[in-house]
């Protein structure tokens, strides 16, 4: 049987000032050829668990271990030689060009020889090479932080907030590159505050909350709960609905609500959705416009937390 | 390994920067500006007062190297904490030990180049005028040595706090401090406790800065009959092993300041 790598955290406890705790007794286990999130709210916790992680921060008490060895401050550095870290907020040198930050971020990891150009390609910053970093756009300057943290296939990879500032594009590109990470056997961490985002991307979620995790959700769970299906749904008719019509269908579609007498809307589940909308077609009603928004899903995590 | 890493990163920002290349213009203007000044108050073209103008090269360079050296630090740490570099690089395998003496080693020889290319017209103008070449080589090194310590506390200052105004006022206390503040609270108490403190003791008391320090090198070298007598005091009795002594035991000290701060963060 192929051992899987894990990092596993042992009631862990972080306070800056006495009594005023950011992680309390928090204990966590990570699985390689996983990526799992970290979801909660600002101020849950979520960045002082990556500082820990990252051996940036040292526990008040607890501790850390990978693949069941201890991690001290006598084996940190072999620790950190497994890492790689995306930061949530970080200015590369902005008067370097892109090639001399990433060789030069290379060469701090300890890689000198490492495919420079490989890399670049990855996260689509192979023709902006020869840019000073000051030059790239937001988005770009995240994906050359992306760059600098998969240089040498860590074995622990960790993305604090890596989305903040990627378009759509870059989204599909950045989790296209961590499931090929994950296919390694690597551990993938990331943080996000956006449900909805890492839903269909991510293999576990775990929900942080005033320092403690608390809930632990395999993907498949969200598959198969109709309360995390729900979707906020607006329809625009074109006519404005006649009174009967609409008792109907609030009977058979329940939640379902009416606005400026041509606006339907509620939340309901996949299912009712399309229900409704055959139901719609099949009254002659005429759709001007559709809208689904997930944001449920998003309430749902303010909600446990 | 680490420690090189790091000092060559700063060595080839700052060249990126022109920062060697401004404070060496700095350096060498203002040494002429008060060579010809120092001339032209004396009246006299075709022979310099050399003792003044040593002493007066000697007092600005104790101004400069200490200036010079909070600009090239102050921010060394700051910018990076700022930008979030800091923590990434922590994430590497590279320690807090490592950056401090990475940055310290770096910035001490990016100074080291910029005084050299600075001063060396300065030093070529002195060689004319008589000082031999052994006594400007061993000022470059004593400067050099100067510019070592007031770096390293910049860097401590650097990394003391987040907050930049904090930062560069408390550069600007430390920098008034030691080249003004200490010789008037020196000067006020060679005078109030006179006859009830030894003359060694006081003469000690000018190895608590790094800056007398370096007068006090500089005049042996420069003006030797005249290094009896710094302040009123006799310290002409101190000798070149004493002085290199004290000049080691604050080389250790910017070292050992940072030991100290990796070990208390560990």
């Amino acid at each position: 049987m192929v051992k899987v790598d894990c990092l596993e955290l042992k009631n862990i406890d972080f306070f800056y000032k006495k009594n005023n705790f950011i992680l309390k007794n928090l204990s966590v286990k990570f699985f390689g050829g996983k990526i799992t999130a970290l979801l909660g709210i600002n101020g849950s916790g979520k960045t002082t668990l990556f500082k820990i992680l990252t051996g940036i921060y040292k526990p008040g008490s607890g501790f850390f271990s990978y693949n069941d060895k201890l991690i001290s401050s006598d084996n940190i550095l072999f620790y950190k030689s497994l890492l790689g870290f995306m930061p949530e907020y970080l200015q590369l040198y902005k008067n370097m060009y892109v090639k001399d930050v990433l060789r030069l971020l290379g060469d701090l990891k300890g890689y000198k020889n490492f495919d420079l150009d490989g890399i670049l390609d990855t996260v689509f910053l192979l023709e902006h090479s020869n840019k000073k970093v000051k030059a790239l756009s937001k988005g770009m300057k995240q994906r050359l932080n992306l760059a600098q943290a998969i240089i040498g296939d860590p074995k622990i990879i960790l993305f604090d907030e890596p989305s903040n500032g990627f378009d759509c594009g870059s989204i599909t590109m950045f989790y296209g590159i961590l499931r090929r990470i994950v296919s390694k056997g690597s551990i993938v961490l990331l943080s996000s505050h956006h449900l909805t985002e890492i839903y269909g991307n991510v293999d576990k979620v775990l929900i942080l909350s005033d320092g403690c995790i608390i809930k632990e959700i395999n993907i498949d769970f969200f598959d198969n709960n109709d309360d995390f299906l729900c979707k906020e749904i607006f329809i625009l008719l074109n006519d404005v609905i006649k009174y009967d019509i609409f008792l109907f269908l609030k009977k058979k579609f329940l939640g379902i609500k009416i606005k400026d007498g041509n606006i339907l809307f509620g939340r309901v589940n996949n299912k009712i959705i399309v229900d409704l909308i055959l139901e719609i077609i099949k009254l002659n009603l005429n759709i001007k416009d559709i809208r689904i928004e997930n944001k449920i899903l998003e309430d749902t995590l303010v909600n446990l937390s | 390994m680490n420690i090189y890493k790091i000092a060559k990163k700063e060595i080839v920002f700052n060249f990126r920067n022109y920062w060697v290349f401004l404070s060496a213009l700095i350096f060498c203007v203002v040494n002429f500006v008060i060579i010809y000044f120092g001339e032209t108050i004396s009246g006299d073209y075709s022979q310099t007062d050399i003792r003044s103008l040593s002493l007066s090269i000697i007092h600005l360079q104790m101004y400069l190297i200490p200036l010079l050296s909070f600009v090239l630090s102050y921010d060394s740490i700051l910018s990076e904490k700022e930008s979030g570099v800091l923590d990434l690089i922590l994430s590497y395998r590279i320690t807090l030990l490592d950056i401090f003496l990475g940055k310290l080693f770096g910035n001490s020889f990016i100074f080291m180049i910029s005084f050299c290319l600075g001063f060396f017209p300065v030093a070529m103008y002195l060689f004319v005028l008589g000082i031999s070449f052994v006594v400007l080589f061993k000022f470059i090194l004593v400067s050099i040595w100067l510019s070592f310590i007031f770096n390293s506390f910049a860097l401590f200052i650097s990394y003391s706090s987040k907050d930049r105004t904090f930062v560069i006022l408390l550069s600007v206390f430390i920098w008034l401090f030691f080249i003004f503040i200490y010789d008037i609270l020196f000067t006020f108490f060679a005078i109030f406790l006179y006859g009830t403190i030894s003359a060694d003791t006081l003469s000690f008391l000018l190895f608590l800065n790094p800056a007398e320090i370096f007068r006090l090198i500089s005049i042996f070298y420069f003006i030797p009959y005249d290094a009896n007598d710094l302040f009123g005091i006799n310290v002409g009795f101190l000798s070149v092993l004493y002085i290199i002594f004290s000049m080691f035991v604050w080389f250790m000290f910017s070292i050992f300041m940072f030991v100290f701060i990796y070990l208390r963060e560990r």
